[in-house]
């Protein structure tokens, strides 16, 4: 073994009870060069600095749009108030929670929109850039596994994503001022819109692995994206509404059969975070007990708020598209691995039945 | 075509690089035909052939960057076929390969870009200043340290690809046509310093198409053709072995009359062991090429025959055979 090299560190020595995959991905993290390598090519760059601003103007200006539009809705809403004698007094009325929760909403679906125009387009060209570029072979032998490398060029894709979520906190807090938003709320916003910017990364990783182009593996990434959380989601959606839609010529549903139709449609939605995110704002604002999690009062086939299913739904597809990319970039197969096992050792060879070349004998 | 080399039962040695009917097929091509090979420690050894001959598969294979179809390969003493983590760790610590393009990172000094390897090696942080600074200053580009990659020239990236490959102090050197594209002057400074490192005890196996390139500098020689190796071993041994079979002899004779000339070429020609004989020069003929099929004996033979036929030999000597000459020679399949 050649001097200079450390041992490699062993995923989840250090972290003793966390899962094996877990620790994994911790000791990938830390342990990366390629996060600090494409961080720095990114942020040395003057696009980053000037694409952040942009990005934030775009967002103020949409929720200053936003709020003025709650001002005017909540000046009428003063005038019939004062027209029908209905005192309201405190600035955090009913009417102003309702407005100030649908601008959060409205914010973070903007995010929502935002990341999915990002996270695929700041990764599906990483790894096939680096096929372009032709220096994926001199990363391959060095000593970082694949593992290694999926995680460092997911994570360095996305923390510019990070940045711009975080950029965008302060202009979804100001919902705050008009009430109607817990920090629950809040937290589950900025969580939906980074694990949206987890999930579309991962997707873009995996075709950016799978392709040597970077353009092949945008314009992949985008239909495989527009198929999953758009497309998909819809039709089946629409198939199983008229699939089972009650008529009176059929059989009418008991409750339960249409809690558990209800069930898998809100299932199949919560794929979509935009989705998720508006129809939890709508259990928090209808259905007392409700949390951004769980649902309250309800019948035990609805458990879950779409954003739990949609954090469970994405938790599948980040874990399967990581699992395809490494597969990818592992220039060696599996297949090798059994005729390694009938493989004997150099030396043994070399002193028993190893052949040696006599040239041009 | 028949291949060149001969197996007999190895004794105890140790090599750095030993392949055992190694074979690379992509679909029903052929790539890579049953490659056997022995490469010693310290050994530069050049891998030649002509394009598409399959050097660059041979070398991502030993490079772990492909998986061989059929056959085996020992790196250091460990197989390439194992692909569990530990034995791919160490194997990939053992080699550092250079592709035959240098793929350069954008906005990134080239400190930066031995910084990054480094680190991607798991060297320690604390030692990395220092060995970059004696890495550059091995291929002498201490003085552009703080320079973006993208503004060196073609030879000053090539050194640095050279710094990159020696970052974690490989046993083995894999350098895929490491001198294509470079001026005169870049092919002499890596000449210079591939030589320093094998005299630093590196192992180095450097594929090339141009045979110049490789003739001052191979201690060993593999000629690889259509995925199969012809020859393989020292360059001397490959020279002795050759020489065996076909020597090249020029002859240098006194002015004859033109009416002579026809006669002295049939008492050339009926020499003991000579094939062929060309004129290398027009009128006065004075130098002849005389190829002979024979050893030193046979050599000294053809001497004595010649004065006796009281040949007006004024010179006799051997040409030396070079690089070109035996891949020229095994290509043509004089010697199989």
């Amino acid at each position: 073994m050649a001097g200079n090299v450390l041992p490699q560190p062993k995923a989840g020595t250090r972290l003793g009870k966390l899962p094996r995959l877990i620790g994994g991905a911790w000791q990938s993290l830390r342990h990366n060069p390629i996060i600090i390598k494409e961080l720095r090519h990114r942020m040395r760059s003057w696009h980053g600095l000037v694409d952040l601003a942009t990005f934030s103007i775009l967002l103020s200006g949409f929720g200053l749009i936003m709020y003025n539009t709650y001002q005017n809705s909540n000046r009428i809403y003063s005038y019939r108030s004062y027209i029908y004698n209905v005192y309201t007094s405190n600035a955090q009325t009913p009417r102003s929670q309702e407005l100030g929760s649908n601008y959060f909403v409205a914010i973070v679906v903007a995010q929502l929109f935002l990341a999915c125009m990002l996270a695929p387009s700041f990764s599906a060209p990483t790894i096939a850039g680096e096929k372009e570029r032709q220096t994926y072979d001199i990363m391959l032998v060095t000593l970082l596994r694949p593992r290694d490398i999926v995680v460092g060029k997911l994570f360095s894709s996305l923390a510019y994503l990070m940045l711009v979520t975080i950029a965008g906190v302060p202009i979804a807090s100001v919902a705050f001022l008009m009430g109607g938003l817990g920090p629950d709320q809040l937290i589950a916003g900025v969580v939906v819109i980074l694990v949206t910017g987890l999930s579309l990364g991962a997707i873009g990783i995996y075709w950016s692995s799978a392709m040597n182009r970077s353009v092949t593996a945008n314009r992949n990434a985008f239909i495989n994206i527009l198929l999953l959380y758009f497309v998909g989601p819809l039709l089946i959606v629409y198939a199983l509404n008229v699939a089972f839609q009650p008529t009176p010529i059929s059989f009418q549903f008991s409750t339960y059969a249409e809690n558990n139709l209800k069930d898998a449609m809100m299932w199949v939605s919560s794929v979509n975070p935009m989705y998720a995110i508006v129809d939890t704002n709508e259990i928090l604002k209808n259905r007392p007990g409700s949390n951004v999690l769980f649902f309250g009062n309800t019948p035990k086939e609805f458990l879950f708020t779409p954003v739990t299913r949609f954090l469970f739904i994405s938790s599948g597809i980040i874990f399967i598209y990581l699992w395809q990319a490494v597969s990818h970039i592992r220039p060696l197969r599996p297949e090798a691995q059994r005729m390694a096992k009938t493989s004997k050792p150099a030396k043994t060879t070399t002193s028993t039945e190893a052949k040696t070349t006599e040239p041009l004998g | 075509m028949e291949t060149l080399e001969e197996t007999s039962p190895s004794q105890t040695a140790d090599y750095t690089v030993k392949a055992d009917h190694l074979s690379k097929t992509f679909g029903s091509f052929e790539a890579v035909r049953d490659v056997t090979l022995e490469i010693e420690p310290g050994a530069i050894y050049g891998f030649i052939g002509p394009n598409g001959a399959g050097k660059t598969t041979t070398m991502r294979m030993l490079a772990t960057l492909l998986e061989p179809s059929d056959g085996e390969a020992w790196v250091c003493g460990l197989s390439i076929n194992d692909h569990h983590q530990e034995n791919l760790a160490a194997l990939r610590a053992c080699i550092g390969y250079m592709p035959d393009f240098i793929g350069i990172y954008d906005k990134m000094t080239c400190r930066e870009y031995l910084e990054f390897f480094a680190a991607a090696y798991f060297i320690e942080p604390k030692r990395r200043a220092g060995l970059i600074n004696d890495l550059l200053e091995l291929v002498d580009l201490s003085a552009k340290k703080e320079s973006y990659i993208e503004g060196l020239s073609r030879g000053m990236t090539q050194r640095l690809a050279l710094a990159r490959t020696l970052i974690h102090d490989p046993k083995l050197l894999l350098l895929d046509e490491p001198a294509s594209g470079l001026d005169p002057r870049a092919r002499v400074e890596l000449r210079e310093l591939l030589k320093e490192l094998s005299r630093m005890g590196k192992t180095i196996i450097i594929s090339s198409h141009i045979l110049t390139e490789l003739t001052e500098m191979c201690s060993h020689v593999g000629i690889i053709e259509r995925g199969t190796l012809l020859a393989s071993g020292k360059v001397s041994d490959i020279l002795g072995k050759l020489n065996q079979h076909m020597r090249i002899v020029k002859l240098r004779i006194r002015p004859i009359k033109a009416e002579k000339v026809e006669v002295l070429r049939g008492i050339l020609l009926n020499g003991p062991g000579v094939k062929a004989v060309r004129p290398l020069d027009s009128q006065p003929l004075t130098d002849w090429e005389v190829q002979v099929e024979g050893n030193e004996a046979e050599l000294n033979q053809l001497l004595r025959y010649f004065v006796e036929k009281n040949v007006p030999l004024f010179g006799f000597a051997e040409q030396p055979t070079n690089l070109e000459e035996i891949f020229l020679q095994v290509t043509k399949g004089y010697v199989s």
